[in-house]
């Protein structure tokens, strides 16, 4: 099967900046593809080079079989953006920027959608909260039955029931054929809603992966405080370091799987625990080693 | 195209509400006041004929054409109407690329199935629109409302003026879509396109007033709009048709090609 997106040699660079340097990944179709990077790695701009917002100062970015930018207007038919941006009218209301769209697309809105999110498509988006305006760019996004969409930083500034609504609306998407390719800085949200990843850094494809090795490479710090003192010795298992031991209190450094770790240190009594995500520069060096 | 012309006249038509309500309204301010300023003309001529040749050469304004096309060439379409027409164009042109682009809101645009040019063109011709609803309620809107208030003008000078005045603000639109191309932020548009006029009513001034620098004169977009002439009754000027026409025609197609290759970063 051909990927939905090619991106092959990609080098945008503005002047001395190389804000994008040969980038090279694809984008399989009928899946979830996160685009992961930290602040300034270059996510923003390759998605402006898809979208043909910026012109590549070389390399080629092919999308359902079309050029980027020579087939720039028959492909947007078949594609939805999401930016991470507000692209919206203040003084337009929803159903404005609605009926804009759909006179140019050709296509109905998906008033399930709109019901779904709860939005009032009535009222002018200056008068809206930002989750509100993240819904009716949800909405412009998937207007027209696109076969693929493309979403930057979809879920900034979005309340946790919402992102979970976006996660499911994606879901779905993806059951129904259509491709998602969506950028991120945040690598749990990723692993929700991702079936394969790339990671940039720098302007450079650093990792491209499955979501499963990536299961496999991520990384937890776990912090416990136990009701005695213990040997950290005995919680060394494979994959796991010791960063921190004083005492009762306990930090460890968990690659890959934990539920092993996590039965082990189960055994004992402990007052608290906390698992959190290593953050995405260290899964960075983690994955290029 | 109608749409997207629809949508971009929507979104300006305040501003065009406002500025052809002044436009009207300064026409209707000139009819009214007409008859006190008649009373005094001679004190007026005595006054103008005190002033240097020069000066009112520069400032476009016939000491020898005392009637209401007199009043309207020296007070309104010499100075007030150029003035007004470059403010109101250059603010639809700065808002219309430059101005989307500052606020983002171009990305509804262009992630939509058009094309760059057909983005621009929209908005061209929007603006063009909007041009023609202002020249007909600022300048040919003179003939009903003289008609109306019983004052004398010349149906063909009027018609005459409206299309130069037309083809200044075609002018104008061009220039500014073209610097609108080329900017991100509206301000610096109308910077641009501010200095640009600014140095050309300079040099016309200049032209005016030294005859070593006569030939400055056709630097400058303001010599070729001579209202005062046209409603004293001389032809209309064809290098002022060709130049307009030209110079409208070649930054609108300039600016139509920087926007369709420019990057567009939002």
């Amino acid at each position: 099967m051909k990927p939905a997106i090619k991106v092959q040699n990609l080098r945008k660079h503005f002047g001395s900046v190389k804000a994008v340097d040969g980038a090279t990944f694809d984008v399989p179709q009928g899946k979830v593809f996160g685009f992961l990077g930290p602040n300034g790695a270059g996510k923003t701009t390759t998605i402006q080079c898809l979208m043909d917002f910026i012109r590549p100062t070389s390399g080629t970015v092919t999308i359902l079989g079309l050029d980027a930018r020579n087939d720039s207007v028959e492909l947007k038919k078949k594609i939805g953006y999401l930016p991470s941006g507000s692209h919206v009218y203040d003084n337009w209301t929803g159903q404005q920027h609605i009926d804009f769209l759909t006179a140019i697309r050709g296509a109905s809105p998906d008033a399930r959608l709109i019901d779904r999110l709860g939005l009032n498509t009535g009222v002018r988006v200056k008068k809206l909260s930002s989750g509100n305006r993240q819904k009716l760019e949800i909405v412009l996004a998937f207007l027209g039955s696109p076969e693929l969409v493309i979403m930057d930083e979809p879920t900034r500034g979005l309340d946790p029931i919402l992102q979970n609504e976006l996660y499911k609306i994606i879901g779905e998407f993806k059951a129904g054929g259509g491709t998602v390719f969506m950028s991120s800085h945040n690598l749990p949200e990723v692993e929700k809603a991702c079936d394969s990843i790339a990671l940039i850094n720098g302007g450079k494809i650093v990792v491209e992966e499955t979501l499963q090795s990536l299961r496999a490479k991520s990384i937890h710090h776990i912090s416990v405080i136990f009701d005695k003192t213990v040997d950290p010795q005995k919680y060394l298992l494979p994959g796991v370091s010791l960063i921190h031991h004083s005492g009762h209190s306990l930090t460890l450094r968990a690659k890959g799987e934990i539920e092993p770790i996590m039965r082990l240190i189960c055994q004992q009594k402990f007052t608290e625990l906390e698992v959190a995500h290593a953050s995405l520069e260290e899964v960075f060096l983690e994955m290029t080693r | 195209m109608t749409e997207l012309i629809r949508n971009s006249l929507r979104q300006r038509k305040t501003a065009i509400v406002a500025y052809c309500l002044a436009g009207l309204g300064l026409i209707l301010l000139y009819v009214a006041i007409y008859p006190s300023l008649q009373a005094q003309i001679g004190s007026y001529n005595q006054l103008v004929k005190a002033l240097p040749a020069t000066l009112l050469k520069a400032f476009g304004v016939n000491a020898t054409q005392t009637d209401f096309e007199g009043l309207l060439g020296t007070k309104q379409y010499g100075l007030v109407w150029p003035l007004l027409c470059i403010f109101y164009m250059v603010s639809l042109a700065g808002v219309a690329i430059a101005g989307e682009i500052e606020k983002t809101t171009i990305g509804l645009w262009l992630a939509a199935p058009l094309s760059r040019l057909k983005i621009y063109w929209s908005k061209f011709v929007t603006s063009l629109l909007a041009l023609v609803v202002f020249v007909l309620l600022s300048v040919l809107a003179v003939i009903p409302i003289a008609g109306l208030f019983k004052v004398h003008v010349t149906d063909a000078h009027i018609f005459a003026l409206t299309a130069i005045s037309f083809l200044f603000g075609f002018c104008i639109t061009g220039l500014a879509f073209f610097a609108s191309a080329i900017f991100s932020e509206k301000s610096r548009v109308y910077a641009t396109v501010g200095s640009v006029l600014l140095i050309m009513y300079v040099l016309n001034i200049l032209a005016a007033i030294s005859s070593n620098l006569v030939d400055l004169k056709y630097l400058s977009f303001f010599y070729y709009y001579n209202a005062s002439d046209l409603l004293a009754g001389q032809p209309i000027s064809h290098l002022g048709i060709l130049i307009f026409g030209l110079a409208g025609i070649v930054f609108g197609l300039a600016g139509a090609n920087i926007f369709k290759r420019r990057d567009i970063s939002i």
